[in-house]
């Protein structure tokens, strides 16, 4: 007995030890810039003064009265749920698609990825030329089309300028939606989908009854990382419009970004963050706790 | 507790592996783009000492410089060959946050290009150092009075301008023909450049089917949108701060009017809308733009841009920017400037390098390549920088030209801010009235703290 406790308190240590390279990078890079933001957040914090003094709640009283941030915050929200939301429309129905039998399946799946490898920043330059006014090819195509009469500054325009952000997003994002929700796919047995056309249910109820609540662990998952890097999304903001026009696309990335580095207030740039952070982690205990209370019943 | 042994042992080995590995990796490979990377000195190990200096710019990364900016640090080295020049090249939008943050994080470039805007970011942001000491009294005191003021705080010279680049007035002869105007004859006031720019404007497209524009007007959201906003109000008669540091963007009709001007001439398709000065450039080297308001540098540019090479420079002709009701040719003037990093450890030897591009030498061939003007007296009056019209249309365009009030450091986003307003009366559709009310509290509140 005693010998087989020596053996665990060694192994646990052994352990420990094999886990500190890890441990010690993740304190580095995450956990160390985490609490020095945090701490930031509560200074007067100037990049344009070397003097920091401690400011207790002050940088986030300032931001919660901020219409900046509201305004930042809805913008985000709104991007958020729709480009989630059609990431998994287009994924759930892509992998659908590469779920049958079709001809070339093995060549469509490995294809299928290619938007999700090119990097964010590039296909945003792609973008920014697809959606240029006078020589972009979306302007051309729908002038071609009859679908519209004068050309639309999609970048520019109040109206377009979110959405199109949305639209690069999703091509962007929606082939990893598809492989993961496929992958998912692959685990659901086939006796049960033979099962159900011998009972005579249609594709229809097939995918209601069986395929989406089987998914769900995977739509779970899914779902709460797209938010969370949605969330975060800051290269399509920055390279496609700015944050313009006038403020129309600036997301809470966009404002952290410019209250830290154009007005030079790391403090209340890193306040931003903290709040953030704060919604987020809420938000991912709530939506797992939900969806782990559901699947449960 | 053999096996325990060997797993212990391997473990400590693969370890030890990965630790030196990743300590190996420190050194960046990429130094350009990467301010991180500023603080390399080399020290040779054979005879002779070779210093290192890193220069943070971006001309090194635009076509139309590039070429200007390797001849200038080749013949440098050549003429100091203890010391090396590391280009960080950075593109100029990202350029003032990246040289904010390298060098608050304690990597700063040695010397750094900066603009006015720029330059009062990083006297304000404490990284630069007085030139008083490092660069020679004989080329402090040569530097043109306008631009002297603007590079002195607190009575300090923080900045060594390189090249003032006054705007004035391209104007594309063909468009001008075609639409029935006198080639060879630009606008004589404002008022009849608005006119010109409808009339070519009507020409509607071109042979391709491209699109045919009067005049371009900045209406991107960023802050030279902003800068070019206070070039028209000053053609209006306004000005964006008194002198007792008063915001006086919108008082009298000044803002307004330069507003609405700009709101007619994109309504009227007269201008492009949503674009910013590379989309301008590119469109008068295309051919497919009247008239454009830009600096001295353009010239190369348009002979890239068109793909023509000097072959192009006979369709267009250069003139000072017309007199709106001021009766004066208002314009502004933007400045490349040289900074020292005060945390360099390397200030001679940046000196050195300041010393030089600001030098004959130097600034002769910029004016060759780039057709730039010098900030400098002695320079400046020298038969090779005024030997052809278009360098006489800039020396004379830069002597009614007036600085942008960027001494504050937050002046470069109040222009940010102000290009909102553009971008509210041309694509929002409102009206200037309600865009001053909207965005004006916004810059004034900026000031104030």
């Amino acid at each position: 007995m005693i010998r087989h406790s020596k053996f665990n308190v060694r192994q646990f240590g052994f352990l420990l030890f094999l886990m500190l390279p890890a441990v010690i990078l993740l304190g580095i890079t995450i956990i160390g810039p985490l609490l020095n933001a945090i701490s930031v957040s509560f200074q007067d914090y100037s990049l344009l003064n070397s003097e920091h003094k401690w400011n207790n709640f002050h940088n986030y009283f300032d931001i919660l009265k901020s219409q900046d941030f509201y305004h930042s915050f809805g913008i985000t929200l709104t991007y958020v749920a729709f480009a989630v939301g059609l990431d998994l429309l287009l994924g759930l129905g892509m992998a659908l698609l590469l779920n049958q039998q079709i001809k070339f399946r093995t060549f469509f799946r490995s294809i299928v990825m290619i938007p999700w490898a090119i990097p964010t920043i590039v296909t945003a330059l792609i973008f920014l030329w697809i959606y240029q006014p006078d020589f972009g090819v979306l302007n051309y195509a729908l002038q071609s089309m009859g679908i519209i009469e004068n050309k639309i500054t999609w970048l520019s325009s109040f109206d377009f300028a979110l959405g199109a952000i949305i639209v690069v997003a999703v091509f962007r994002q929606t082939p990893l939606v598809a492989v993961m929700l496929l992958a998912g796919m692959q685990n659901i047995s086939r006796s049960l989908y033979e099962a159900a056309k011998i009972d005579g249910a249609g594709p229809l109820r097939i995918l209601t009854s069986i395929t989406i609540p089987l998914l769900k662990p995977v739509i779970t998952s899914v779902t709460l990382m797209m938010i969370v890097q949605n969330f975060q999304m800051f290269t399509l903001f920055y390279t496609l419009t700015g944050g313009g026009p006038a403020d129309a696309t600036k997301s809470l990335a966009i404002l952290t970004y410019e209250v830290a580095f154009e007005r030079y207030d790391l403090g209340k740039g890193s306040a931003i963050g903290v709040i953030w952070l704060i919604v987020l982690l809420t938000f991912s205990v709530l939506f797992t706790r939900l969806m782990n209370r559901e699947s449960h019943r | 507790m053999k096996g325990y042994k060997l797993k212990f042992l391997t473990a400590m080995l693969v370890l030890l592996v990965a630790f030196s590995t990743a300590c190996g990796n420190g050194n960046d490979k990429n130094g350009s783009s990467n301010p991180s990377s500023a603080n390399g000195s080399k020290e040779s190990s054979n005879s002779g000492t070779v210093t290192e200096i890193s220069f943070a710019n971006w001309i090194s990364v635009e076509d139309a410089t590039k070429a200007a900016y390797e001849k200038m640090i080749a013949d440098f080295e050549k003429a100091n060959p203890n010391i090396k020049v590391k280009s960080l090249g950075i593109p100029f939008n990202q350029y003032k946050d990246q040289i904010l943050i390298s060098s608050t994080g304690g990597n700063p470039p040695d010397v750094m290009m900066a603009n006015q805007n720029f330059s009062a970011a990083f006297v304000g942001a404490g990284i630069a150092a007085p030139l008083e000491g490092l660069v020679s009294a004989n080329a402090l005191n040569d530097i043109v009075d306008g631009s002297k003021q603007g590079v002195t705080y607190d009575d300090k010279i923080m900045a060594f301008p390189w090249a003032p680049h006054p705007n004035a007035l391209f104007w594309n002869k063909a468009l001008f023909k075609e639409a029935g105007l006198d080639p060879e004859t630009p606008p004589a006031t404002w008022d009849e450049m608005i006119e010109m720019a409808k009339k070519i404007a009507s020409l509607k497209k071109d042979a391709d089917g491209n699109p045919i524009y009067g005049i371009g007007v900045n209406n991107a959201s960023l802050s030279y949108t902003g800068n070019m906003l206070f070039r028209d109000v000053l053609t209006y008669g306004g000005t964006f701060m008194n002198d007792q540091g008063e915001i006086i963007f919108d008082q009298g009709d000044a803002l307004k009017q330069a507003l609405t001007n700009v709101q007619d001439l994109v309504n009227s398709g007269a201008a492009p809308k949503g674009v910013e000065i590379k989309d301008l450039r590119g469109m008068f080297g295309a051919g497919t733009l009247g008239m454009h308001i830009d600096g001295d540098m353009a010239r190369q540019i348009f002979r890239d841009t068109s793909g023509k090479g000097e072959a192009f420079d006979a369709e267009w002709g250069v003139t000072v920017i017309p007199p709106g009701v001021t009766g004066k040719s208002e314009t502004v003037f933007s400045e490349h400037q040289l900074l020292i990093a005060k945390n360099s450890k390397k200030h001679e030897a940046a000196a050195k390098l300041v010393e030089y591009l600001v030098s004959q030498e130097a600034m002769i061939t910029y004016h060759q390549m780039n057709g730039v003007m010098s900030a400098r007296t002695s320079i400046a009056a020298l038969p090779e920088m005024n030997e052809d019209d278009y360098a006489a249309v800039f020396n004379k365009q830069m002597s009614t030209a007036s600085p942008f009030p960027a001494k504050n450091p937050v002046f470069d986003n109040a222009m940010k801010i102000a290009s909102d307003m553009v971008i509210l009366v041309t694509e929002g559709g409102q009206t200037p009235e309600s865009t001053i009310e909207q965005v004006m509290p916004k810059i004034k509140e900026l000031y104030a703290k």
